[in-house]
């Protein structure tokens, strides 16, 4: 692990989102989470204009509807994404790995139509299923705009246990896969020779061969829960739900509680169609600098893992490089 | 035999999960009810209903019931054809991509790979909001419509939505096929052609690609089940009116679990039929 930082591509990405969610953190000690909002602008000919401001009016990004100061609403929301997609994954896959040891080793009989019925889950649309099962607090079936009648925490709690535990299935599958495959290698085989129990082999031999792999895997669902987020977002399901505030033309607008990307991504996608688009693609264009910084932390730590493997062969390919660099009838120095 | 009974099996296996999540979903449907009676009644439920299939019926906005099948089909083809469309568009663009790198030298080749790597891992809201973004400041500029960037109820856009939807899937393609490729041209009987003299085209379209059909096929369901859940986003983003959308506006559980297996049933037939091909070509056994 200690490598990896030593990767350029694994760093980048790393110092990118540990700085990101630093300073959202450092923001919340300092301020409290307070959004500056921007006083009413006036034109050149002393004329107010209406928010919101584009990023040339009221640098840097701009404000919302509101008037809201569009990057702080970013930085106090990227915490809350950040944080719920790394613990949704660790919930996720800290399961999976004694639910897939244990359908390896000890429902080896049923393996098969346990993998089958695990498999069903993927022809069901994940955002589809978790928008069924979170869908009575979304925007889309409360059409009346009602309150939720859970509290932030509460449904942060939900939020993050549903999303949780609809992957579970498919990760244990994959994580039983991985364990037969290091299973079938020979040095599992002496060690049962030797009289090893299943639990000794699973400890001493599997969880140490498979380690590697979970980093990689656990990367990987941080970008398919970021993603799965995103999705839900568009369709009305805010993590930590939604208060309505009326803007200056008095419409009811949905605003997320927690202004997380990934709500604030629905949330404004309709500006699109509205002469103020930057406001929608700020939130998009943020959340995948995220997505594409954890992928460059997915491929540094896949080349450092390759590279160790080979580590054993490279000495060989310098030593036969040397050779050739001799000439035909070179004395070599003799071993002291 | 014993394979196309194994296939059965499996196709029962998958049926039988999608009956048990439909009506674990329809716990959450009227609110939140964990009951395990309620539970047990809707697979009794979805079970008759999908024997006898006048159970299948939604209630509509006159609060009078009514059967699915009126227009049901409508909704399905138009997203599966969406659907099957944009797959063989992007294994066609994929395998076109990695047809023209081969010759490219190995350091371009290197960089080609890193590349889509990384632009493989974009979010397909990203590519979604970039087309519509770029499709309406091009119409507010000159004035134009390129494409019909939103269905309505009297078009029924398919261009634009198989490309927007092959994007992604391509690229990942591309990276598989590539993958695999290098992996095959390290092989003696390679070395062999190319000492025959066979040029690198005829090499790749003749040994290489014939060999690699069944690892591409393998790794197609991952494809497969990203498609999956981004026509969810899709349909909604641009307003198509597909199956999809269908089940968002009258969520039942014997409807969507009906509407899953209908899904699940081309899926199931391409990779069956793939599998005993390869089987009998080859004698390889498809792990999907």
């Amino acid at each position: 692990m200690k490598k990896a930082f030593g990767n350029k591509l694994f760093l980048t990405g790393f110092s990118f989102t540990s700085g990101l969610l630093l300073m959202s953190v450092l923001y919340f000690l300092i301020f409290q989470d307070k959004i500056p909002t921007s006083s009413l602008l006036l034109d050149n000919n002393e004329k107010p204009i209406q928010p919101p401001y584009s990023w040339k009016v009221y640098p840097p990004m701009g404000t919302d509807n509101f008037g809201r100061n569009l990057a702080i609403v970013m930085l106090i929301g990227v915490k809350y994404t950040i944080l719920a997609a790394a613990v949704i994954t660790i919930l996720r896959v800290l399961p999976s790995i004694f639910i897939g040891f244990i359908i390896h080793f000890y429902l080896r009989k049923i393996e098969r139509p346990i993998k089958y019925i695990a498999d069903s889950i993927n022809y069901f649309p994940t955002t589809l299923l978790v928008f069924f099962l979170l869908g009575w607090f979304g925007t889309e079936t409360l059409g009346s705009y009602g309150e939720s009648p859970l509290s932030f925490w509460e449904l942060i709690f939900f939020y993050i246990f549903i999303l949780t535990i609809v992957s579970i299935p498919a990760i244990s599958v994959l994580i039983a896969n991985e364990a037969r495959l290091i299973n079938q290698m020979d040095f599992i085989e002496c060690s049962r020779i030797l009289g090893a129990s299943s639990r000794r082999i699973i400890v001493k031999h599997i969880l140490p061969t498979l380690t590697p792999q979970l980093f990689i895997i656990y990367i990987r669902e941080f970008i398919q829960t970021l993603i799965l987020m995103a999705h839900l977002g568009v369709l009305g399901i805010f993590m930590g739900g939604y208060f309505v505030k009326r803007d200056l033309f008095d419409v009811a607008r949905v605003v997320s509680n927690s202004s997380e990307w990934a709500g604030a991504l629905g949330m404004w996608w309709n500006f699109l169609w509205t002469s103020y688009p930057w406001i929608s693609l700020v939130p998009i264009a943020l959340l995948t600098l995220l997505i594409i910084a954890a992928k460059c932390m997915l491929d540094g730590l896949q080349a450092v893992l390759s590279s160790e493997e080979q580590v054993v062969k490279v000495p060989e390919q310098e030593a036969v490089g040397q050779m050739d660099k001799l000439e035909p009838f070179q004395l070599l120095k003799a071993k002291s | 035999m014993k394979y196309v009974l194994e296939s059965v099996f499996r196709f029962i296996c998958v049926v039988i999960g999608l009956i048990l999540l439909s009506a674990f979903v329809g716990l959450f449907l009227n609110g939140l009810q964990l009951d395990i009676g309620i539970f047990v009644k809707n697979i009794v439920h979805i079970t008759k209903s999908l024997i006898f299939s006048e159970n299948l019926v939604v209630i509509g906005s006159t609060g009078s019931e009514y059967s699915i099948f009126i227009n049901y089909w409508d909704y399905y083809f138009y997203s599966i054809i969406i659907f099957l469309a944009a797959l063989f568009t992007s294994i066609t663009i994929g395998t076109v991509l990695s047809y023209f790198t081969i010759f490219l030298p190995n350091k371009i080749n290197r960089i080609i790979v890193r590349t889509a790597s990384l632009l493989e891992s974009l979010p397909d809201l990203f590519i979604i909001i970039i087309i519509q973004f770029s499709v309406l400041y091009y119409y507010k500029q000159t004035g134009t419509m390129l494409f019909p960037i939103l269905s309505t109820s009297q078009t029924k856009p398919y261009l634009l939505p198989i490309i927007a939807l092959a994007l992604i899937p391509s690229l990942i393609v591309f990276k598989i096929i590539l993958y695999l490729v290098n992996e095959e041209l390290e092989k003696p009987y390679i070395l062999l052609a190319k000492n025959k003299g066979f040029g690198k085209s005829h090499i790749f379209l003749f040994h290489v690609l014939r060999n690699i059909v069944p690892s591409i096929i393998t790794h197609s369901k991952s494809v497969i089940l990203l498609q999956l859940s981004t026509m969810v986003i899709f349909e909604k983003l641009f307003n198509i009116n597909g199956i999809i959308t269908y089940l968002i506006r009258f969520p039942e559980p014997n409807v969507i679990a009906f509407t899953l297996i209908m899904i699940y049933v081309p899926i199931f037939l391409f990779y069956s039929l793939a599998s005993i091909f390869v089987k009998n070509k080859t004698g390889q056994r498809l792990e999907w």
